[in-house]
């Protein structure tokens, strides 16, 4: 008796896959599905201005989230390239400032956080104005062999700084995109 | 780039071309014009009871050579054959099993390609696989055949003998209608489904010596064609067969998606498969018989035979078992029995022949029982002077029409006959067309 490895669906489809050649796999994955609402959205202030801006450091907006993918396609596949998209939406009503927000990815056993962060998005807050900011990273073939791992796990941050002068910020940002493409190939027999 | 030698090529050609027969491939230029159509004692040995029919002794009758022009198309550019070069294709390997190239092709299908995508979200999962999608039609996919013909016999009296190789071949894959959805039609995966994919395969391949009789039972006038002739003619051709290789298997592999399709519980396959096999040296002696009837009167011809009439090859066999095992997670091939004895059978397969000659006109039609479908061919061939013109229908395994036009020049006791004809012997049932050049001596 012999046993073999685990298989998949995606393993299966990256064995169909595998009969053309230099044919591609593209994964989309959408990161934000995996989040609830009051994952996706912060409500910032009121922030009273002071010199150089008051720092509320890096908050968890999700913190250390488990996504399941799938199983056994990194085992039939070579990752060639990721493109993490993420577009950001804020509502400023008073007040200006910055909110950073930062995507952490790992696949390790040690906390997304202890790596650096795959994407960092700024969104500048101005009185009165709405706005999207679109943050787009093509990432290394390191970042993209995480999504064909059967797990994924995700921590955002945002930090904020407050006016240094003039109104109290109250403000309100939401993540409305969050996705990545991951092309992969077959891997060399 | 890998490049095979022209050997080599050879050899794995002659292994491809029977099966390509098998499955309605006319390598004859004449019969290819006319449709495919079987033409009784110039056919394919589909009929033993032609063995007693005289040849007809008109002048537009010849013994044929097929012209291999698509193996010279083959060996000037040849598929990749290395897996990790960008140029290889498996399909377009699969292909060549499909429809062995014989013939020059003219109009050849692509083989399936493009990108694989797909889309995941919490709870949705969609495979967009672009023409992959071919490869699952909504009836499944099925094919098969018995090739029996390729060897040699010498004719004694009414007797005949011979050695013959005896090749079959058939697969089943069918989907659910869940999983056939998802991948034929692109539709997104749902949570709480059932999603199994069937296929039941089996192969087989003996050599055998065969030993033919066949005679007139009734009739009048030595020649049947003549005016006021006719005959009936039966033969048999019994074949002691021994087996030289043998496998079948019989699998499901399919998934059932969670509440979530990507929540706290991942998706896993579950596999489950019986397999049987045997190599050359757990082959025994087995037995087989065809049998045939021809009733002939003056420019009117009918026919039916059944080949592989009880056709049974024994073997000590291996048969194992994979499955998922639901504890461990892993995937176990367990040997389930070491030299168990096993029967196995080749299907019988029927052809029914018609046909008809008026003044210069042959008109012939055919209706063929095969593995697992039937396909019929109608042809026609007139002459002028020295000049044959011919065309064809064929209702082919994938119930597909199929049209074909040929011509033939006769100069003296040699001929060229040449044959346009479609095809949809390939993955994707697309329509192909392919020339075939046959010399043939009258």
């Amino acid at each position: 008796m012999r046993t073999a490895r685990r298989a998949s669906l995606a393993l299966a489809l990256a064995a169909l896959l595998a009969g053309c050649g230099d044919r591609n796999l593209v994964l989309s994955v959408d990161i934000l599905s995996f989040l609830s609402p009051s994952q996706t959205q912060s409500t910032i202030g009121p922030m009273p201005g002071v010199p150089g801006g008051a720092a509320t450091g890096e908050i968890p907006l999700v913190d250390d989230q488990q996504i399941q993918l799938f199983e056994g396609l990194g085992d039939a596949s070579e990752v060639k390239a990721v493109t993490v998209t993420a577009r950001i939406e804020s509502a400023d009503s008073t007040g200006s400032g910055t909110d950073t927000l930062r995507v952490y990815l790992t696949s390790s056993a040690d906390p997304p956080t202890s790596q650096p962060p795959v994407l960092t998005a700024v969104v500048a807050m101005t009185p009165g104005v709405t706005d999207t900011v679109t943050a787009v990273l093509d990432g290394s073939p390191a970042l993209a062999d995480l999504f064909t791992r059967k797990l994924v796990r995700l921590s955002i941050t945002n930090s904020v700084r407050g006016p240094d002068v003039g109104e109290t910020l109250n403000a309100r940002t939401r993540l409305i995109e969050l996705q990545a493409v991951v092309i992969a190939g077959r891997k060399p027999v | 780039m890998h490049r095979p030698s022209a050997f080599l090529w050879s050899l794995a050609l002659l292994a491809l071309a029977l099966p390509g027969v098998a499955r309605g491939q006319a390598l004859d230029a004449r019969r290819m014009g006319m449709g495919g159509v079987v033409l009784g004692s110039g056919g394919t040995g589909a009929n033993v009871a032609y063995d007693a029919v005289p040849a007809p002794r008109s002048r537009d009758e010849g013994r044929s050579l097929a012209l291999p022009l698509g193996l010279i198309q083959l060996l000037a550019d040849p598929p990749e054959l290395d897996p990790d070069d960008p140029d290889f294709n498996a399909f377009e390997l699969a292909n060549l099993l499909y429809n062995p190239p014989w013939h020059l092709q003219l109009v050849k299908p692509d083989a399936p390609s493009g990108d694989v995508t797909i889309s995941v979200a919490k709870n949705s999962l969609a495979v967009d696989l672009a023409e992959l999608h071919e490869l699952f039609p909504e009836e499944g996919t099925q094919f098969g055949g018995v090739a029996g013909s390729g060897g040699f016999s010498v004719a004694v009296g009414r007797f005949s003998l011979g050695i013959a190789p005896l090749i079959h071949d058939q697969n089943k894959l069918t989907l659910n209608d869940a999983l056939q959805g998802a991948l034929a039609r692109g539709e997104p995966f749902v949570p709480n489904t059932d999603y199994v994919m069937n296929d039941a395969g089996r192969g087989q391949a003996a050599v055998g010596l065969q030993a033919g009789y066949a005679q007139r039972l009734l009739g009048a006038g030595d020649d049947p064609r003549a005016a006021g002739g006719w005959g009936i003619y039966a033969g048999a051709r019994a074949k002691a067969l021994r087996g030289l290789a043998y496998g079948d298997v019989t699998g499901d592999v399919g998934f059932t998606t969670p509440d979530t399709l990507f929540g706290s519980s991942s998706v896993v396959l579950d596999y489950h498969a019986l397999m049987r096999t045997a190599g050359p040296g757990d082959g025994g002696l087995g037995y087989g018989l065809d049998l045939g009837a021809v009733w002939v009167a003056g420019g009117t011809e009918l026919g039916v035979g059944v080949n592989n009439v009880a056709t049974r090859l024994p073997w000590k066999t291996l048969v194992r078992e994979a499955y998922r095992d639901t504890a461990t997670g892993n995937y176990v091939m367990a040997e389930l029995a070491r030299d168990q004895r096993f029967t196995s059978t080749v299907p019988a397969t029927v052809t029914l022949n018609v046909a008809q000659r008026m003044g210069p006109w042959l008109l012939a039609a055919d209706a063929v029982q095969g593995v697992l479908r039937w396909s019929g061919h109608a042809g026609a061939e007139t002459w002028f002077g020295n000049l044959a013109v011919r065309g064809g229908l064929t209702y082919d395994q994938n119930r597909m029409v199929q049209y074909s036009l040929g011509g033939g020049l006769r100069l003296g006791r040699v001929g060229l006959d040449a044959a346009l004809a479609t095809n949809s012997r390939n993955l994707t049932r697309e329509r192909g067309l392919e020339l075939g050049l046959g010399l043939t001596v009258y």
